[in-house]
């Protein structure tokens, strides 16, 4: 997917809120956006989203399944959490006895399964963010657009998220993402965006890290976020069972399995070269 | 997943109870309309006439049941286009669905005209073809893309008067014929110019409406 010459502003004599962006989204690459408040880049997220469309310029093969998360999910919807995730699923290209058990799976992914039978209108905003989140992994979308999505969340869903997000991106999914901790999913985002006045600047891509990883370790008991903060892990990937593969590079694999197993509680279930 | 969007926004617009005032409106207007109109072409012509502001009503008030957070994450999900057209989909079923209400009761209610007339099936006919251009120009006027509620309320209204009102309005004369209809010696062709125009109307203004962005 490729942003050509895109612009934006709300209303003929509206200010431009994004002007003249090319950039690309390929595949399997997981894209962070930073940028001051007001610098365009919730709008941008938005023209990627398809949410809103480019008032000057285009855009070029765009991914047909997109998922978006907004940076407020007010939820003033007469649904409960369930009954929502499973009237949405169908927009995400899902049958709906697969939108029924994948609805019931995030939400139990997400600890949300106590109040998923509650109104919307009715749970607090933390719990609410995350029907919004599992909203957009209920499909399997090839472009997740997330807009301050961790806001709000607890920790263990904050968590679920990282891993989900990096599930998506060693799927072949484009992930852009923008949150205002800087620590979030540090390191492993491939591509950086600086968004000021609207414009976009590409980061350099950090060429010290090498792209090819070479071994495989399965580790069980730790949280996908903070393998993925060691140095030298390359591809984090977590499973429905609760363990995490990670892609590590030749050399600081000793370095990683190191760190993994001084943790209390962490197993190392297998090392593959 | 054009059967997920309308099941979506249908069962949204069912649970936030926006069509309560407009069928109430309807009911109300129906039963004051049996004071004067007894017969089926006065009554049916009332009803295509007060169907207008009823399923304007109707249509903007499903159209505004879904929060922008919610309508952005639907648009990435399907399409902003796609979405936008199935809730006014939604809109113009229910008002359809009022609209078939509506005149059960009157041809229910009312009896054939007295005096010489043309055949009771042809005043009948011709009224449901008033009732059905009434849903379609109320259902364009509510589609009306405007932000804010006071000039929805307020384009809500003028758009109703004007189509009553004006004679070159489809509805205004749907309307005139199916009141002219019961006299003896009147045309008994159907107004299917109208029911035409009323189309035309509805496309419009809902392909105007699918392409303005709300949030």
């Amino acid at each position: 997917m490729r942003l050509d010459g895109v612009g934006k502003r709300y209303g003929p004599r509206g200010p431009w809120v994004v002007r003249e962006v090319g950039v690309e989204v390929a595949r399997g690459v997981l894209v962070r956006a930073s940028g001051g408040n007001g610098s365009g880049k919730s709008t941008l997220l938005r023209l990627l989203a398809g949410v809103t469309r480019p008032t000057r310029g285009r855009i070029v093969d765009g991914y047909a399944r997109r998922a978006y998360v907004p940076e407020r999910f007010a939820a003033e919807l007469p649904f409960t959490a369930r009954e929502y995730l499973r009237r949405l699923g169908p927009l995400h290209g899902l049958r709906a006895d697969a939108s029924v058990s994948r609805a019931d799976e995030l939400l139990e992914r997400f600890g949300a399964a106590g109040y998923a039978d509650q109104p919307l209108r009715e749970l607090s905003k933390g719990s609410c963010q995350k029907v919004a989140v599992a909203q957009a992994l209920l499909g399997e979308p090839e472009l997740l657009v997330l807009d301050e999505a961790w806001t709000g969340l607890d920790r263990a869903a904050r968590e679920t998220l990282d891993a989900a997000v990096l599930e998506r991106v060693a799927d072949g999914a484009a992930v852009v993402f923008v949150d205002h901790d800087p620590a979030r999913l540090a390191g492993l985002a491939e591509v950086g965006w600086s968004v000021a006045e609207g414009r976009v600047r590409v980061d350099e891509p950090d060429g010290s890290r090498p792209r090819r990883a070479a071994i495989t370790i399965t580790v069980h008991g730790l949280a996908a976020s903070w393998l993925g903060g060691l140095t030298g892990v390359l591809e984090v990937v977590a499973r429905g069972d609760g363990s995490v593969r990670l892609g590590v590079a030749a050399e600081a694999s000793d370095d990683v399995l190191r760190a993994v197993l001084s943790r209390p509680g962490a197993h190392v279930q297998e090392v593959r070269a | 997943m054009t059967r997920g969007l309308l099941r979506y926004h249908s069962s949204l617009a069912l649970r936030s109870h926006g069509w309560l005032p407009p069928l109430t409106l309807l009911a109300f207007l129906l039963l004051a309309g049996r004071v004067s109109a007894q017969q089926y072409g006065d009554a049916l012509g009332w009803c295509a006439a007060v169907l207008v502001p009823v399923c304007g009503w109707l249509t903007r008030a499903v159209v505004s049941a879904e929060p922008d957070a919610a309508a952005a994450v639907v648009a990435a999900a399907a399409g902003a286009r796609a979405a936008r057209a199935s809730a006014l989909a939604v809109g113009l079923g229910g008002g359809l669905l009022l609209g078939a209400v509506g005149a059960a009761f009157e041809v229910a209610a009312s009896s054939p005209p007295s005096g010489p007339h043309a055949s009771t099936g042809a005043v009948v006919a011709d009224g449901l073809v008033a009732v059905l251009v009434g849903v379609l120009a109320g259902t364009a006027a509510g589609a009306l893309p405007v932000r804010g509620r006071a000039a929805g309320v307020l384009t809500l209204t003028a758009g109703s008067l004007a189509l009553l009102v004006a004679s070159v309005s489809p509805v205004n004369a749907a309307v005139r014929q199916t009141f002219t209809s019961q006299r003896s010696g009147a045309s008994t062709s159907l107004p299917w110019l109208a029911l035409l125009e009323a189309c035309v109307l509805l496309t419009a203004c809902a392909a105007a409406a699918v392409r303005v962005e709300r949030y």
